[in-house]
C-alpha cells in the first residue's frame, strides 16, 4: 500500500517497508530496494517550487564529498507536476535528540567525538560554499558504525558573494538572531555556526535549552549562561570556544573548521609520543613519562608534554631546533632535529632527530 | 579481452559511459557520468556468466556495509540481460599501482593505510560480511602521495579464485592456476584455512589477509612469497622473518616494533587466536604516526662527507633539509634519487620527514 503523501508512482524495484515520517518540509518513507536488498529513505518535498532550481541545488549538494553527509541514490520526477522525490541512504538513527537523552549519559569523550564529527561535516559543507540552514538535533543522526550523518539539505543555500535571503527559513530556537533583522539578510556560514551552538546546548544539557535561547529573537549571548552550566561539562578551552558560537555578532563566532580542529585536539590529548635516540639509547616521552632533560656538552634542554604538545621548558647554552633557537613555552613541531652546539663547533655538534607520533582518529 | 562497454553508451537512460578504467579477474570497471545527479561514478560489469553469479552476490554484500573506508554502492541494475554495479568513483589509484611508485612503504604511511583498513574490516564484519580477498588491487587510495583517502572495494567477489586455488592445490594442476591472474593475486594474502577448505572461511581470514598485506607493504614482499610456492609456507604459518630493511634505521624502530607485534598476531595459524577486526582497529587506534600531505622532489646534494644530512629540491622548487635518520628505503639515498616526504618548519630550509624513494 503506498503511504499518504506519495504522489509518485514509485518504481516496482522499491517495496514499501511500512514506515513514514512527516517532517517540516516533506515526507520521508522507508522502502526496501529489492535490487540491493537494503532499506532506503524516499523523500518528497512538500513545496514543489521550481523543479529545475531544486534539481540544480541537489546536484550542487551531491558534490559535497563528506563522510558526514547522507548519500543520495536516485531521483524521480512526477510526470504531471513539478514534484521531485529523492531516494537516499537510510540512516536508522539514533538522532542527536535521542543521544542527548541517553541513560546513562554519554561520557565526555563520546560527546566530544560526536561534536567533532558534526563540526567535521559542517566544515566539509561550508568548504563547498553551501550553508545547511537547518542544523538541529533532529537533522543529525548516528549510523550503525557510529558515524555521524547530517541530513535534510532541503533548505540549504549556495553561498555566493552578495548572496542574501528574504526568508528567515529554519527552525525556531536554532535561527540566528540576525535572521530577525530587517531584510534582506546576508547569507553566510555563521548562520550554521549559531545553529550548531544551540544544538550543542541541547546535546550537552539533556535536551533542555536555556530560556534565553528560547526567546524569539534569542537573547544576546552575554545574557546566556556559559556551557559550563550544562549537564555535561567539557574542558574549559572547548567550552570557551563553543560559547562563542552563539555570539550575537556573527563575525565573533568561530569558524566550523577551528571548532573541528579544537575538538580533534581534545580527542587526541594525552596520546602523543615523542621518540628520539640520544647517547645510543632510544627514549620515548608520553603521558606517563612526560619530562626529559637532554644534555650535550655545556648545552641542555628540558621538554615537557602538556597533553597537547611537547613544550620547551628551559634551554641552556647553544641549542637549536631545525636551526632555530627555541623559545621557552614553544610547542615543538611533529618532526625536527635538535642540535647541541653551534656551527663553530663543526662536526663536534650533537644532532638528535625527534619524531612525534600522533594518534589519528579513524571512525 | 575487449572492452565490454564503449564510451558514449548510455545505460538505463542515466549512466553515460565515459572511459575504461581497469579490470580484475571478474569484471571490467568504467568511469561513467550519472546524468541524474551530474556526478561521476564507477560502473562495474562482470566479464562472463560465471562471474555474473558472483557479481550479484558481491553487490548485495557491499551494499550492506556503510563506512567511510568502504566504497559506496550506489546502484545495481540489469539491462539487456547483463548486470551492472554502480559505485562511488574515488579520485585515486589502487594500492598495487601506488606500490609501483613507492615500494616498500615507510611505517608511517603504512600504519595510516592499515589503520583505515582495519576499521573497514571491522565495519564489514559487523554487517556479517567477509571480504575474502583483501589485496592491494582491491584497495583504493587517494590520488595523493599521502593516501589521504583509503577505501576497500570488491567484497566477496573472490569466491571463484578460491575454488580455483583449492582445486589446483588438491590436484596439483599448476597450469590451470597460472592462467588465472586473479587467483595468483589473491594467493599471497590467503589464510591457511581458506586454502585447505574455502567453504568454511570465517571473518578471521580477513584478519590474516590484513597481516599479510601489512607485511607486504612494509617489506616489499608478501610474508610467504608469491605464486603457488607460497602455499607450503602459508599452511605451515611460521612467523615470517623480520624484513631486513627494518634494521637499516633505528629511528623508525618504535613504530615498526608495534606494527610487527600486530602483524605476528594476525598471522596466527589458528583463526581463533587471531585478533578480531575490532581488536585490530583498537590496536591501530593506539599507534601514532606522521600523516598529512606529502610532496615529491629529488635529492640534490649531500654537503658533508659521510653524510649525516642532505638537501632535496622539491618539485615546487623549494629546497628541503633532511637528516640521514629520516630516510627509509631499501637502497641508500643517492643524488638524483626521486623521493616523497612531508615537511615541517625549519630554518633556513623546511625539514623533510620521512623521506622515501619513488620510482
Amino acid at each position: 500500500m503506498p503511504p499518504t503523501g506519495v504522489t509518485f508512482k514509485i518504481p516496482a524495484r522499491y517495496e514499501y517497508a511500512g514506515s513514514s515520517l512527516e517532517g517540516g518540509q516533506g515526507y520521508v518513507h522507508i522502502y526496501k530496494d529489492t535490487f540491493l536488498q537494503r532499506r532506503v529513505a524516499i523523500k518528497e518535498m512538500k513545496h514543489p517550487g521550481d523543479a529545475d532550481t531544486l534539481r540544480d541545488e541537489l546536484a550542487k549538494i551531491r558534490e559535497i564529498r563528506s563522510r558526514h553527509v547522507v548519500e543520495v541514490y536516485d531521483l524521480f520526477e512526477a510526470k504531471r507536476s513539478d514534484r521531485v522525490a529523492l531516494v537516499e541512504e537510510y540512516v536508522p538513527g539514533p538522532t542527536l535528540e535521542d543521544l542527548a537523552k541517553l541513560q546513562p549519559p554519554l561520557s565526555e569523550n563520546q560527546a566530544i567525538r560526536i561534536l567533532w564529527q558534526i563540526a567535521y561535516g559542517l566544515t566539509d559543507v561550508h568548504a563547498h560554499n553551501i550553508i545547511h540552514r537547518d542544523i538541529k538535533p533532529r537533522n543529525i543522526k548516528q549510523d550503525d558504525e557510529r558515524v555521524i550523518k547530517i541530513l535534510d539539505f532541503g533548505l540549504s543555500s549556495i553561498m555566493a558573494p552578495g548572496a542574501e535571503t528574504v526568508a528567515a527559513r529554519g527552525t525556531t530556537h536554532y535561527l540566528a538572531p540576525e535572521m530577525y533583522d530587517t531584510r534582506p539578510i546576508p547569507l553566510s556560514s555563521e548562520i550554521d555556526v549559531y545553529a550548531f551552538g544551540v544544538t550543542v546546548w541541547y546535546f550537552l544539557n539533556r535536551g533542555i535549552l536555556p530560556t534565553q535561547l528560547k526567546e524569539v529573537p534569542p537573547q544576546p549571548q552575554s545574557l546566556t549562561r556559559s556551557l559550563q552550566g550544562a549537564t555535561t561539562v567539557l574542558p574549559q578551552r572547548i567550552t570557551d570556544l563553543l560559547d562563542r558560537t552563539i555570539d550575537r555578532n556573527p563575525s565573533n563566532r568561530p569558524k566550523m573548521e577551528s571548532i573541528r580542529d579544537a575538538l580533534h585536539e581534545q580527542l587526541t590529548s594525552g596520546q602523543h609520543r615523542l621518540v628520539f635516540h640520544h647517547n645510543g639509547e632510544q627514549q620515548v616521552l608520553s603521558k606517563d613519562n612526560p619530562r626529559v632533560t637532554l644534555k650535550a656538552g655545556k648545552a641542555s634542554l628540558k621538554i615537557n608534554y602538556d597533553q597537547f604538545n611537547f613544550v620547551v621548558e628551559s634551554v641552556e647554552g647553544n641549542v637549536y631546533f631545525n636551526n632555530t633557537k627555541p623559545d621557552i613555552g614553544m610547542g615543538l613541531p611533529k618532526s625536527f632535529v635538535i642540535t647541541f652546539g653551534d656551527s663553530s663547533e663543526g662536526p663536534g655538534r650533537t644532532f638528535v632527530p625527534v619524531t612525534v607520533l600522533c594518534p589519528e582518529v579513524v571512525l | 579481452m575487449g572492452n565490454l562497454l564503449d564510451p558514449g553508451q548510455v545505460l538505463l537512460d542515466r549512466y553515460l559511459v565515459e572511459s575504461y578504467l581497469n579490470e580484475g579477474g571478474m569484471q571490467q570497471v568504467f568511469a561513467a557520468k550519472d546524468q541524474s545527479f551530474n556526478r561521476h561514478v564507477a560502473l562495474k560489469v562482470p566479464k562472463n556468466d560465471s562471474a555474473e553469479r558472483r557479481f550479484d552476490r558481491s553487490a548485495h554484500l557491499s551494499a550492506r556495509i556503510t563506512h567511510p573506508n568502504v566504497a559506496k554502492t550506489l546502484d545495481y541494475f540489469e539491462e539487456g540481460g547483463k548486470s551492472y554495479l554502480v559505485e562511488e568513483l574515488i579520485d585515486g589509484i589502487d594500492l598495487g599501482r601506488y606500490l609501483e611508485k613507492c615500494d616498500p612503504l615507510d611505517p608511517h604511511l603504512a600504519a595510516h593505510i592499515l589503520h583505515h583498513l582495519a576499521r573497514a574490516l571491522a565495519a564489514s564484519h559487523h554487517a556479517n560480511v567477509i571480504h575474502r580477498d583483501l589485496k592491494p588491487s582491491n584497495i583504493i587510495v587517494g590520488n595523493d602521495l599521502a593516501a589521504s583517502v583509503v577505501k576497500v572495494t570488491d567484497f566477496g567477489i573472490a569466491k571463484m579464485a578460491e575454488e580455483e586455488i583449492t582445486s589446483a592445490v588438491d590436484g596439483g594442476n599448476e597450469d590451470s592456476i597460472t592462467a588465472s591472474k586473479t587467483a595468483m593475486g589473491a594467493l599471497p594474502y590467503m589464510a591457511p584455512e581458506m586454502i585447505e577448505d574455502s567453504k568454511h572461511a570465517t571473518v578471521a581470514v580477513d584478519v590474516w589477509a590484513w597481516g599479510a598485506l601489512a607485511y607486504r607493504l612494509l617489506s616489499g614482499e608478501p610474508p610467504y612469497g608469491s605464486g603457488l610456492k607460497a602455499v607450503t609456507g602459508i599452511i605451515a604459518a611460521k612467523t615470517p622473518p623480520k624484513p631486513t630493511i627494518w634494521q637499516k634505521n633505528s629511528h623508525f624502530e618504535p613504530l615498526l616494533t608495534e606494527l610487527w607485534n600486530i602483524i605476528v598476531s594476525s598471522l596466527n595459524k589458528d583463526p581463533k587466536q587471531r585478533p578480531t577486526a575490532n581488536q585490530l582497529a583498537e590496536k591501530c587506534d593506539k599507534l601514532g604516526y606522521i600523516y598529512g600531505p606529502r610532496a615529491s622532489g629529488m635529492i640534490e646534494t649531500f654537503p658533508v662527507r659521510n653524510w649525516s644530512y642532505g638537501f632535496i629540491l622539491g618539485d615546487n622548487k623549494h629546497k628541503v633539509f633532511f637528516h640521514r635518520q629520516s630516510f627509509f628505503g631499501v637502497s641508500d639515498p643517492t643524488v638524483g634519487m626521486k623521493v616523497a616526504y612531508s615537511t615541517f618548519p625549519g630554518s633556513p630550509h623546511v625539514r623533510a620527514f620521512p623521506v622515501v624513494p619513488l620510482n
